[in-house]
């Protein structure tokens, strides 16, 4: 019985992605040029190809951005219920600052904030 | 009990020795190294003695029990399946204990002449030392675990010392070709183990044996493919025996292991590690003979046939360590033979009292010709025998001893092989005349093949030496100390002390059957003395006639070309390769395939990447998905 | 829950505060001289192997997101010792010029895999199993890639983080279907409710598949020799024991608890995939000339072997596993060390240079020597009881004709091994690699491995304090 129901299953997940494809390719209009291969710039012609590198500071600050953007998450939860665990959450809490302010710091003595 | 206790300096000795100078090697001086060494042996020497006269002699017990003279629990694989490691002290390893003291003190002194000036000469001590204590150590096993263990460190000493001159690429290839045939037939060994220690709960060989034990009195049932599960393992078990004692058809690395150094094949190949089968197999034999006889009679055969096989090889060899090694595996034929046609019982087990006879006495002879040959090696700088002639000028002690050793082995009363020969051929006329007609023969060949070599080496015609001279003392005086045990080992009365149930029995002296083969020891004796006592071309002529049997024989009947074949051209070619034809051109090719349909569908991606990653989780996708359908197709739920 | 529950987490926590320690001794290290950071990382490491052996409290915590018992803490100490053994390899390759600067990063990776991997183990909860496995796997591609001027590296860390987060998605597929069925996810829930039907199996498999990624059993391996070829000899060394048996661990947990009720139906799996892992793998391992790359197929072949432990699925079956992982962690990092001494000295990494090492270097050969006896189980080395306790483990569920074929895979890989010793010992080579003298911390890991392999092997003490455990741990679960 449930043998049926998983086979249905995988079915169903093949049919719903692979209608979508083929709906896509069959409603999109085509069109191939050149322009399709250039690196979007706003507007304006762009200069050299688009497989250029990209200096790597972009990324580091992204991610450290990313992670501290991240790890607030955390602190909402924390936030309701501090008061009912009271003096726990607390000292847990400042755990979390303490290592969370030593990646910090480490990220910033290994020049990983400097932009030059 | 506790009076044997001391026996557990035998294996403690040689140990340390092989600690200290392999610790020390290239601090301690070579000749501290290997005083330490021969120090360790003479001692352990005179402990066996020491034993095994307090064993056999100074015992007021009617018949001889197996004593556990030391046990400690090793590891607990369940409650009821311990594994000890002990020494145990019966009959043949008493008799073991004095063989292997003996020949290996004699190899040690006897080294430290021949091996002057070599490469590694303490390195050689040490190794020595590392097989003297894994081959006491295999004797005294209590359990076939314990022996297994034993059985493997002598494997891999016997490879190292056969590989002793590692610069030449023969010695290596010897060296890789004993270990890998022995390891072979020793997955048949492990297997038999596992098999009966399923089936009984126990290693140990004091319960295993024991013949109002559980295991005899009650075999293992069922059945495989006509034959019992009991008689399974013990052919298993035979085979593991058949590699170590060079049986046919695995006796293909004995004489290649002729290589290594001339004293290393007295020791190992003549006198200690080859009999091992032979031990294995007495030390199992109430269970071989009264559980599984038709396990017994696999023995027997492979003996009966490898005895005359290794004999007629011996015929035509021209390297004098080549004649040695197959009249070597030739004797060990007759020593399984003698086994397998024992029955178990005072009177009935005159087989196995002669094997073991035979084992002991052949120790002596044996050890000694090696000596000799090495003797005569280190005087002429060849082992071919067409370089050597007219000898017993030159080397007198090296010709009266291997002399005495030639006749011994030849079976010429009153030396000591006559004695255990006659044993053997008494039993087989007991219990099969066919394999003593076989063994008659043998006997012939024996005496002829032997003959030949010792009038070839010792007569002839004189060659051109140079500087030759008869060894030093240190290695004729243990030539000399072999002889002594190759004339009188055969005075002993073995069948008042080693037995296959520890009663001792009366033997009598068979004479039609001992003037028999007095007899056809001296025809070819005769006859080796009418073809190569002077150098003539009837030895030509005859090979001449012979055409191409004398060819199959000299090419030892083509036993390694097939071995290489069904190595390099079946296993090699048609599963190595196939994998790798599988690697190169269905991985590859799979990868190349996804990279070029990946390339055609998307421009943009070819440069970085390059399809691999791809395939390997294609791979891992289609893994799976053929577990599930297998599963599902096969458990429809 | 009060603060005296978080000591169940003793093992987890310490390695969190020696993390914290080595970030902030990081910091006050100049770029150009990290002797002292190593010196202090490699005596906290030591300092937390030391105390993994003290008594431990077993519990749950979290509501049974978090257990632990002695047989965990066993667990963990072994990867303890092999993270300590590793880091005691990499110094002479962290302090080389021009990577000093780096070595922090190298080591906090380490132990935050070290951190991974043991909340992996102690995990009651597929999600916390999940964390745990995902922090014991992003860390090792980081690691893998940590050469940065070598392209291979590079590739290794790609191909891992990449393969890995697609079975992770398998994985994560697969604990979805489980919840489907069972509608919880602690291991107790699920242990109590799961029965066989499509969806479970299927959850099953795929949850299985996803740990066969990371013990490289066949189908699911294909990573295993680029990844470790590229990777950083060190890192392939981690990657090979401690990785792997970290998986090994709570595979063998997982599937005699959570999956119990489903025994018939990963029986036969286990059964067909150590057939095709031992074999192929041996296959592949006697055409490897570069040694990484062997060993890597090697590993693969004796994860095939391991798994003979976990089919057994009983007291002995557990025992066996850890005392085999035990035994490789000091055969394999034997065989690594050398590795990567000679890779760090000449940096040659093919089997071929390896000819004539013995007369230059005999003891780093003879130390490679053991480590290949032992790998390919010749007695008396702890290999070989590693192995026979494991095919006792088969033929004690009855499984004759896998343990037959799994000996004769022995004998083949036999010959691999001897092919390793026989460059060494007996090949001649006209310009052999040089005499070196490899540095005192790897002498002193190199030592501390022959002693694990002969005295695991001869010390009996060990397999029953192991089997001793592994019964209890089965007792508890009735």
């Amino acid at each position: 019985m449930d043998k049926e129901a998983l086979i249905l299953f995988f079915l169903s997940a093949i049919a719903i992605v692979g209608i979508g494809m083929l709906l896509s390719w069959l409603v999109a209009p085509k069109s191939k040029n050149i322009q399709k291969k250039e690196a979007y710039e706003c507007g304006i012609p762009t200069v050299g190809s688009s497989y250029m590198q990209f200096r790597v500071g972009y990324y580091l600050f992204a991610i450290i951005f990313l992670i501290f953007d991240v790890e607030t998450v955390f602190i909402f939860p924390w936030a309701v219920v501090m008061k009912s665990m009271g003096m726990t959450a607390f000292i847990e809490i400042i755990i979390f600052f303490g290592i969370l302010g030593l990646g910090l710091l480490y990220a910033w003595k290994k020049n990983a904030l400097r932009w030059d | 009990m506790d009076s044997y206790q001391f026996t557990i300096w035998i294996l403690i000795l040689p140990f340390v020795a092989f600690l200290v100078t392999g610790v020390l090697n290239g601090k301690l001086s070579p000749t501290i190294s290997a005083g330490i060494s021969i120090a360790a042996i003479a001692l352990v020497t005179a402990l066996s003695y020491f034993t095994a006269i307090s064993y056999f002699f100074l015992n007021s017990a009617e018949s001889y029990e197996a004593i556990q003279a030391a046990s400690v629990t090793w590891l607990r694989l369940t409650d009821t399946l311990i594994i000890d490691m002990g020494i145990i002290i019966d009959p043949i390893s008493a008799m073991m204990l004095v063989v292997i003291s003996t020949v290996s003190l004699m190899v040690h002194i006897y080294s430290t002449g021949y091996m002057k000036g070599e490469d590694g000469y303490a390195r050689y001590f040490t190794f020595l030392s590392l097989f003297s204590f894994a081959m006491l150590g295999l004797v005294l096993a209590t359990n076939l675990m314990q022996i297994y263990i034993f059985w493997e460190l002598v494997g891999v000493s016997s490879f190292l010392l056969i590989g002793y001159y590692y610069k030449k690429p023969t010695a290596i290839a010897a060296a890789k070709k004993a270990f890998i045939v022995t390891r072979f037939a020793d997955l048949g060994f492990l297997i038999g183990i596992l098999l009966l220690s399923y089936y009984t709960g126990t290693f140990n060989f004091m319960e295993i044996t024991n013949p109002e034990g559980a295991l005899i009195s009650n075999p293992i049932a069922g059945t495989f493919m006509g034959f019992s599960v009991m008689t399974w393992a013990l052919v298993l078990i035979f085979i593991g025996g058949a590699g170590k004692s060079a049986m046919f058809p695995f006796h293909v690395w004995l004489p290649d292991a002729m290589e290594g150094p001339t004293p290393v094949s007295a020791l190992i190949h003549a006198a200690t590690m080859v009999v091992a089968g032979v031990y294995l197999v007495g030390r199992m034999f109430s269970v071989y003979a009264l559980a599984a006889p038709e396990a017994l009679e696999v023995v027997a055969f492979i003996g009966a046939f490898t005895s005359l096989f290794a004999a007629v090889i011996a015929i035509v060899q021209t390297d004098i360590k080549k004649v040695l090694a197959y009249s070597t595996i030739s004797q060990l034929g007759y020593m399984m033979l003698a086994l397998g046609i024992s029955g178990y019982g005072a009177e009935a087990g005159l087989g196995f009292t002669a094997s073991m006879f035979h084992l002991f006495t052949h120790a002596f002879f044996k050890a000694l010709l090696f000596l000799g040959a090495g003797s005569i090696i280190h005087a002429v700088h060849s082992n071919e025998m067409k370089d050597m002639g007219n000898l017993r000028k030159h080397l007198p002690s090296t010709h009266l001893t291997f002399l005495i050793a030639t006749l011994a082995i030849a079976g010429i009363p009153p030396l000591s092989g006559f004695f255990s020969k006659d044993e053997i051929l008494a039993a087989a006329w007991q219990a099969n005349k066919l394999y003593f007609a076989v063994e008659y023969l043998v006997a012939g060949l024996t005496a002829f093949y032997m003959f030949r070599l010792y009038f070839r080496v010792f007569w002839g015609q004189e060659r051109k030496y140079d500087h030759i001279h008869e060894s030093p003392a240190s290695m004729t005086v243990p030539l000399w100390i072999l002889a002594i045990g190759a004339v009188f080992a055969g005075f002993l009365p073995f069948s008042h002390l080693v037995t296959s149930d520890g009663q001792p029995f009366d033997t009598h002296f068979h004479w039609s059957i001992a003037l028999a083969s007095v007899g056809i020891a001296l025809i070819g004796i005769l006859s080796a003395n009418a073809l190569y006592r002077k150098e003539s071309d009837k030895s030509a002529k005859i090979r001449a006639s012979l055409g191409g049997l004398y060819v199959l024989v000299d090419n030892k009947f083509y036993m390694d070309e097939f071995y290489l074949f069904v190595t390099k051209k079946i296993i090699f070619r048609y599963i190595t390769s196939s994998a790798a034809w599988f690697d190169k051109h269905i991985v590859d090719g799979l990868m190349n395939l996804i990279g070029n349909v990946t390339m055609a569908i998307s421009v943009r991606s070819r440069n970085f990447q390059s399809g691999n990653v791809h395939q390997y989780a294609m791979v891992f996708l289609t893994g799976l998905l053929l577990i599930v359908m297998v599963y599902f197709y096969f458990n429809p739920n | 829950m009060s603060f005296s529950d978080f000591l169940l987490m003793r093992n987890e926590l310490l390695l969190v505060a020696a993390a914290v320690i080595i970030l902030i001794a990081d910091m006050s290290f100049s770029d150009e001289n990290k002797r002292g950071l190593y010196n202090i990382s490699l005596l906290t490491m030591i300092i937390i192997t030391v105390l993994g052996f003290l008594p431990a409290p077993s519990g749950k915590l979290f509501g049974g997101m978090y257990i632990t018992g002695d047989i965990y803490i066993l667990m963990k100490n072994i990867l303890n010792i092999a993270t300590v053994i590793v880091l005691l390899q990499s110094r002479g390759w962290l302090e080389k010029p021009g990577q000093q600067k780096r070595m922090g990063e190298f080591i906090l990776l380490l132990v935050s895999v070290l951190i991974g991997m043991s909340y992996m183990i102690s995990s009651g909860h597929f999600i916390m199993f999940y964390l745990g496995m995902e922090l014991a796997t992003i860390p090792l591609a980081a690691l893998a890639a940590y050469e940065l001027n070598k392209s291979k590296s590079a590739e290794a860390g790609i191909k891992l983080i990449l393969l890995a987060a697609f079975s992770s998605g398998i994985l994560l597929f697969g604990t979805s279907l489980i919840y489907a069925a069972a509608g919880t996810l602690y291991f107790e829930g699920v242990m109590a409710i799961l029965d066989s039907t499509a969806f479970t199996t299927l959850g099953l498999i795929l949850f299985f598949a996803g740990l066969g990624f990371k013990i490289s059993l066949v189908p699911f391996h294909l990573w295993t020799a680029d990844v470790y070829e590229g990777a950083p000899t060190n890192v392939t060394s981690f990657l090979s024991v401690a990785s792997k048996g970290a998986a090994v661990f709570i595979l063998v947990i997982i599937l005699n608890t959570v999956f119990k009720s489903l025994n018939d139906v990963w029986d036969p799996m286990v059964y067909a995939l150590i057939i095709i892992t031992i074999t192929i793998g041996n296959l592949f391992a006697l055409r490897q000339r570069n040694i990484k790359r062997f060993l890597a197929f090697s590993s693969i072949a004796q994860a095939g072997f391991i798994m003979l432990g976990v089919i057994n699925d009983g007291g002995l079956g557990m025992a066996t596993v850890i005392y085999f992982v035990l035994v490789y962690v000091f055969s394999n990092l034997a065989a690594f060390g050398v590795a990567a001494a000679i890779e760090n000295e000449t940096g040659k990494e093919s089997i071929d240079d390896y000819n004539g090492f013995y007369r230059t270097n005999p003891r780093l050969s003879l130390v490679m020597m053991l480590a290949m006896f032992s790998l390919a189980g010749i007695p008396p080395f702890a290999g070989f009881f590693g192995k026979f306790f494991l095919f006792t483990a088969a033929a004690e569920k009855g499984y004759y004709i896998l343990t037959l074929i799994a000996v004769l895979n022995t004998i083949i890989s036999l010959y691999y091994y001897l092919l390793v010793i026989k460059a060494m010992f007996i090949d001649k080579n006209g310009a052999p690699i040089g005499y070196f003298k490899s540095d005192t911390a790897m002498q002193v890991s190199l030592v501390i491995c022959i002693l694990g392999i002969i005295v695991t092997g001869f010390t009996s003490g060990v397999f029953d304090y192991m089997v001793n455990l592994s019964q209890q741990f089965f007792l508890t679960l009735q």
